[in-house]
């Protein structure tokens, strides 16, 4: 007698759970140096406990980190910024920033690892420039929810939320954009920011079933600097999967 | 507006070359809202922010070749 090998694997479940924000808020504002500082305003210590949480145990996937740095300008200058990673320079760049403005540099690190030191370097050209908020939050990209087994059928994305969520200081956000699912490694051009199934996806090795837009998508190892004359900070983030629901088609 | 070309150079710059850099962009662009460039892919993206005009990309474009920079593009962004 034959034995009939089942075609899909059961339902599977997949909660992710997201650390909330790491937010700084100084009582007091540090003045911003004219030069480059040595020691970075804002660092950070990748650890166990900053990453995403995950119900099932899941295959490859590429952590990114979402880092905010703030703070006034009073007389109208430049910003200058440098994003580093174990001390080795990421980006750079420049930014005007009016009379009496907050600024906010929202730099995304793509593919770090527990132990990854990630900082913010910030000077400007004006001596009465500060520098008095920042905050963190790390998120994953590139998912592969099962390892051997590739193409999902069906694929739920049943869980979406923006993230982060920044409550301290005078937040306000200026964009949020949903991830994108990946096909065969091809993108569906559907940005998704609400739950959204798909009859099957087939996640391959370089982007598996989504990649998020900040950090991945647009502008990895790259940062934008926002400015607002009320709020600080003023953040773009991303939608994030929180839950993924699918059965695994074994061919 | 935000447009990027590669600079074919991946070079980290120490903070007076970038001050120099910055004087530099700044005087030829005087719309110039801000800049950032990678040392790992040699990309400067300039940011123009609400300013976008197509004859203003096309003389970038123009220059860009003129210095040996590849174009990457321009993209208009819908809020700052």
């Amino acid at each position: 007698m034959g034995r009939l090998t089942p075609i899909f694997t059961s339902r599977k479940l997949l909660n992710i759970t997201y650390q909330s924000p790491s937010e700084t808020l100084l009582p007091t504002p540090e003045t911003l140096p004219t030069t480059e500082p040595a020691t970075p305003q804002v660092g950070y210590i990748v650890g166990s406990g900053d990453l995403p949480a995950f119900g099932l145990s899941v295959y490859p996937k590429v952590w990114v980190a979402l880092i905010f740095g703030a703070g006034k300008f009073v007389t109208a200058g430049t910003l200058s910024w440098r994003m580093k990673k174990n001390g080795s320079s990421v980006n750079t760049g420049t930014a005007s920033v009016a009379a009496n403005t907050f600024y906010t540099v929202n730099p995304r690190f793509y593919d770090i690892a527990v132990g990854d030191v990630l900082e913010i370097a910030l000077w400007s050209n004006q001596t009465d420039s500060n520098y008095d908020y920042k905050a963190y939050q790390i998120q994953a990209s590139r998912i592969i929810v099962m390892g051997k087994i590739r193409l999902l059928c069906p694929c739920n994305f049943s869980g979406v939320t923006p993230a982060p969520v920044l409550t301290q200081g005078n937040p306000s956000l200026s964009e949020q954009w949903g991830f994108y699912p990946y096909h065969c490694d091809t993108i569906i051009l559907l940005n998704i920011s609400s739950a959204k199934t798909f009859e099957s996806l087939y996640a391959k090795d370089t982007y598996g079933i989504l990649r998020l837009y900040y950090a991945d998508y647009n502008t990895p190892n790259n940062a934008q600097v926002l400015t607002n004359a009320t709020y600080r900070p003023r953040y773009n983030r991303n939608f994030v999967p929180t839950q993924i629901v699918c059965r695994g088609l074994i061919i | 507006m935000i447009l990027t070309v590669d600079t074919g150079i991946k070079k980290d710059l120490t903070a007076a070359e970038m001050a120099s850099l910055d004087s530099k962009l700044r005087n030829r662009f005087p719309k110039l809202v801000g800049w950032t460039y990678s040392p790992l892919t040699g990309e400067l993206s300039l940011d123009f922010g609400e300013y976008a005009d197509e004859q203003f990309v096309k003389e970038c474009e123009s220059e860009g070749r003129r210095k040996r920079v590849e174009f990457l593009g321009a993209v208009r962004e819908w809020e700052g």
